[in-house]
């Protein structure tokens, strides 16, 4: 049975468990926002820093800058395929659900199940929508990196759907041929 | 010795005169133009691309499929309303200019004028830098130039600037192969699918797919991006073309990826191909696939 979804964020382990692929979610509270440059500075350090990943949705997403007057300029998630040599320092840091684009390999898919660590997919390309169920937007870590620091995003009803859940239910095992 | 001449001769070479007057063309022109366009790339949806999606949606039987094109469309009204970017990926900007060869540029360089412009646009949309100074080092330039820019000397006294800004989500799906010469058009098309099919849910779909066959290796990339120029009612005067983009068309939205790789269709909206003669040995093939954000502008200066 597909239906709409509130969540808060951070999820409880208990609470993450119960998401069903197919799942149309709103989410509110608050979301971690990583990507390339700033996951390879986390992961590449000898102390962990990766830490600050416990219970969090962990959301793949570098936003364009904010105007002045609005808490967010356009974000977005993006191709959480380029992210797949971090799941396993994810998943070890705790991340409790990751917020993404597209599909993964097997593998990567494989070890999110393992770890009870649903993917959530919203929607590329939607990044105005988005922008406005941001609340506040501050940068957490790495400012140097302009739009791939770290940030921690407080959202409200932000839309997403449950790709892939901790049962190993999947809206990409619909395609043709699998 | 031009009163000589037959008059159908003598107007031949007035036309000619008149095409080979020189213009000159201030290159701040140029730098407007640029910046013109990235903004009204970047915050204006294409509305054919709307109406195509629109009517995609009315068809989908997939409630997912049906909500993320939905979200699409609303999308391009949030991006209206708060003057925001249709993605937050702004693009890494690609340039093409066809100078005709009787304009004379000044008031500065051609391509410091074009870089000026992503510059100007950037800073004043609050468009997203997504520019790296060096390919290995990486290191954000911070105002997303430089642009890749493509000129072309042209008959006359024209010029025409057309601006297609590109996110790296779809950028990174593009592939370019070199086929055997007697692969033909299935070869081509098995080619596409098959890399739609693997990296096509990463691209951002409903995707328009770009083909560029023949030519050399770069030549074929170099249609592919090109083809995701074109305006998405573009009818391809080549029959055979256009049966060959019906045919990955059909195949690709037969795949079950569907709008942002969540299944159901449509997973592409349209294919687009060009194709250049090639040598006697070789059947360069390369795809480049555009997200739902079909970026592209043009002006005449």
């Amino acid at each position: 049975m597909v239906m709409t979804k509130k969540i808060g964020s951070p999820l409880l382990k208990k609470d993450a468990v119960k998401l069903r692929a197919g799942d149309r979610l709103l989410i509110s509270g608050e979301l971690l926002a990583v990507r390339d440059a700033s996951l390879r500075k986390i992961f590449s350090a000898k102390s962990g820093p990766a830490r600050i990943f416990r219970g969090k949705t962990v959301f793949f997403a570098g936003p364009a800058p904010a105007p002045p007057g609005k808490a967010s300029g356009s974000i977005g998630p993006t191709t959480t395929a380029r992210m797949t040599e971090y799941l396993p320092g994810l998943i070890r840091a705790g991340a409790r659900a990751l917020i993404g684009k597209g599909d993964l390999s097997p593998q990567a898919k494989r070890l999110l199940v393992e770890a009870s660590v649903p993917y959530l997919v919203a929607v590329g390309g939607a990044a105005a929508l988005l922008a406005r169920t941001v609340v506040s937007s501050r940068i957490a870590a790495f400012p140097e990196l302009g739009p791939e620091a770290v940030r921690r995003i407080r959202v409200r009803d932000f839309p997403a759907f449950t790709a892939l859940d901790s049962r190993g239910g999947s809206l990409f095992a619909r395609r043709a041929g699998r | 010795m031009l009163g000589l001449l037959p008059a159908v001769i003598v107007t031949d070479v007035k036309e000619l005169a008149r095409d080979s007057e020189m213009r000159e063309v201030r290159v701040e022109r140029i730098t407007e133009a640029v910046a013109e366009l990235c903004g009204r790339a970047n915050l204006e949806a294409d509305p054919r691309l709307l109406e195509l999606v629109r009517k995609r949606r009315r068809e989908a039987k997939d409630r997912t499929a049906r909500a993320v094109l939905g979200m699409i469309l609303k999308n391009a009204a949030a991006a209206r309303e708060e003057r925001l970017p249709l993605c937050q990926d702004t693009g890494m900007v690609v340039v093409w200019l066809d100078l005709g060869r009787e304009v004379r540029l000044t008031g500065g360089e051609l391509e410091e004028a074009v870089n000026e412009g992503v510059r100007r646009s950037w800073r004043e949309n609050y468009f997203r830098p997504s520019v790296v100074r060096d390919p290995l080092a990486r290191g954000n330039t911070g105002d997303n130039t430089p642009a890749v820019i493509h000129t072309r000397i042209v008959p006359g006294s024209g010029l025409r600037v057309r601006v297609g800004p590109k996110g790296f989500g779809s950028e990174n799906a593009a592939a370019a192969a070199m086929l055997p010469p007697g692969a033909g058009a299935s070869g081509v098309a098995k080619f596409v699918v098959e890399r739609v099919e693997a990296v096509g849910a990463n691209a951002c779909p409903p995707l328009v797919i770009g083909v560029g066959v023949g030519g050399t290796l770069e030549k074929a990339a170099l249609l592919a991006r090109e083809a995701l120029l074109l305006p998405l009612d573009y009818r391809n005067p080549s029959a055979r073309l256009r049966k060959l983009e019906k045919n990955i068309l059909d195949r690709v939205n037969r795949l079950g990826i569907g709008p942002q790789g969540l299944g159901g269709a449509p997973t592409a909206l349209a294919v687009r191909a060009l194709s250049y003669p090639t040598h006697i040995a070789g059947l360069p093939a390369a795809v480049n696939l555009s997200c739902h954000v079909y970026r592209h502008r043009e002006k005449r200066l």
